[in-house]
C-alpha cells in the first residue's frame, strides 16, 4: 500500500469539510454562549444572542479564510523552493 | 417512567414483505433491536440486546485466538503462533512505524487491539449468524473515539507539557495579533470536537450505509422472486448483486478499520511531535 493514498499528514478535502464547518459551528456557539450571557445580564433581551450568533459566524468565517490563506502561502513557497533548486 | 426497553424495541415495519403493500424499503428500523435481557444495577435499568453479545463475543473471540498464538511463543513458529506474528507485524509496520515511527512502540498494543476490535465487528455484518455490523450503530465509533480522544490529549499534554499543548492548538498561524484574542476560542472548540467525531462518523457511515445496502438487495431479492419474466430477471440481478455488495462490504470493513487505527496512530505521532 503506497503512502501517498491513505497519508493522513496530508488533508484530505473531506477533512478540510469538516473542519471549516466545525469552526463555523464552534464559532456561533462560543459567541451565541457569551451572547446569551450578555442577554442575561442586560435583563433577557434577544438581541444579544443574535449579536452574539451572527458575530461568531463573521469571526469563524475570517478563521477559516486566515488558515486557508496560511496554507496556501506554505504551499507555495514549498513549490517554489523544490522547483528552484 | 418508560424502561430503556420502551425506548428501544424495534416496531414492526409498516410495510410486511408479501402483504401486498409494494416494496418494503428497509430503513432505519433494521439498526432497532429488541432488548433481550434487563437488569438494574442501583436503580437504573440497563439490557442486553444483539449488537452487544456480538460485541462481547467479538472480544472474546480475539482474546483467546491471541491468547492461543502467543501462548506458548516458539522460535520457529507453529501455524497460529505465525498467524498472530503476522498480524502483530502488519499493525507493528504498516501502521504503527510508518506514522509514529520507533518511538511509538509503546503505543502499538492499543493500535493492535483497535484495529482488530474495529475490525471484527465490521465483519459482524457479513458474517453469517449475526450478519449486522455493530460499529453500524453510532455508540459504538463513539465509545473507541472517545478512547482515542483521551489518549491523544493524555499523550499530548505528558508530552508537551499541558500549557505548550494548549496554547499550541490556539492560536492558529496567519493571524494578526488582536484578533488572535477573539479567534482563540474558536479554533481551540473545533480542534478539540473535530478529530474524534469524525473518526466516529466516519466509521459509523461507512458501515450504516453498507449495510443498508445489502439489506436493499436482499430484500428485492425476496420481492421480486416470483415466477414472471421480470421476477425471473429481477431475482437474478439482486441476487448477484448481494453477493458483490457483500465482496465490496468486506474490502470496506477492512479499510475502515485500517482507516480508523491509522488515524489514531496519526494523531498519537502529532500529539508527540512539538509542532501542530
Amino acid at each position: 500500500m503506497t503512502k501517498d493514498a491513505f497519508d493522513p499528514r496530508i488533508e484530505s478535502p473531506t477533512d478540510t469539510a469538516w473542519t471549516i464547518t466545525a469552526k463555523l459551528v464552534a464559532g456561533m456557539a462560543v459567541y451565541g454562549l457569551l451572547g446569551w450571557l450578555l442577554s442575561r445580564w442586560f435583563g433577557h433581551t434577544p438581541i444579544f444572542i443574535a449579536g452574539g450568533v451572527l458575530f461568531g459566524l463573521a469571526a469563524g468565517m475570517y478563521l477559516v479564510l486566515a488558515r486557508l490563506r496560511h496554507e496556501t502561502n506554505e504551499l507555495q513557497h514549498r513549490n517554489v523552493g523544490a522547483g528552484a533548486k | 417512567m418508560s424502561s430503556a426497553a420502551d425506548l428501544i424495541s424495534s416496531a414492526p415495519l409498516s410495510c410486511q414483505l408479501n402483504s401486498g403493500c409494494g416494496f418494503p424499503a428497509p430503513g432505519t428500523d433494521i439498526f432497532q433491536f429488541d432488548v433481550l435481557w434487563q437488569y438494574s444495577i442501583f436503580g437504573v435499568q440497563f439490557g442486553i440486546n444483539k449488537p452487544m453479545i456480538l460485541m462481547i463475543l467479538c472480544s472474546a473471540a480475539i482474546i483467546i485466538f491471541f491468547s492461543i498464538a502467543f501462548a506458548r511463543p516458539r522460535l520457529v513458529p507453529g501455524k497460529v503462533q505465525s498467524m498472530g506474528e503476522a498480524c502483530y507485524l502488519f499493525v507493528r509496520d504498516q501502521i504503527s512505524r510508518e506514522t509514529i515511527g520507533k518511538a511509538g512502540d509503546k503505543y502499538i498494543a492499543f493500535l493492535f487491539s483497535l484495529f482488530f476490535f474495529v475490525f471484527l465487528l465490521n465483519f459482524m455484518g457479513i458474517f453469517p449468524g449475526a450478519q449486522f455490523p455493530v460499529t453500524s450503530l453510532f455508540v459504538y465509533p463513539v465509545a473507541l473515539a472517545m478512547m482515542v480522544w483521551v489518549t491523544y490529549m493524555f499523550i499530548g499534554m505528558k508530552h508537551q507539557g499541558p500549557v505548550k499543548f494548549f496554547t499550541g492548538m490556539m492560536f492558529p498561524p496567519g493571524v494578526p495579533k488582536p484578533v488572535l484574542v477573539i479567534l482563540a476560542p474558536i479554533e481551540f472548540l473545533s480542534n478539540i470536537i473535530v478529530r474524534p467525531f469524525t473518526l466516529a462518523v466516519r466509521l459509523m457511515a461507512n458501515m450504516f450505509a453498507g449495510h443498508l445496502l445489502i439489506t436493499v438487495f436482499i430484500v428485492a431479492f425476496l420481492y421480486l422472486a416470483t415466477p414472471s419474466i421480470i421476477g425471473i430477471i429481477g431475482a437474478a440481478a439482486s441476487g448477484i448483486m448481494t453477493i458483490i455488495m457483500t465482496g465490496f462490504e468486506f474490502a470496506i470493513e477492512l479499510l475502515q478499520a485500517y482507516i480508523f487505527t491509522l488515524l489514531t496512530a496519526s494523531y498519537i505521532a502529532g500529539s508527540l511531535s512539538s509542532e501542530h
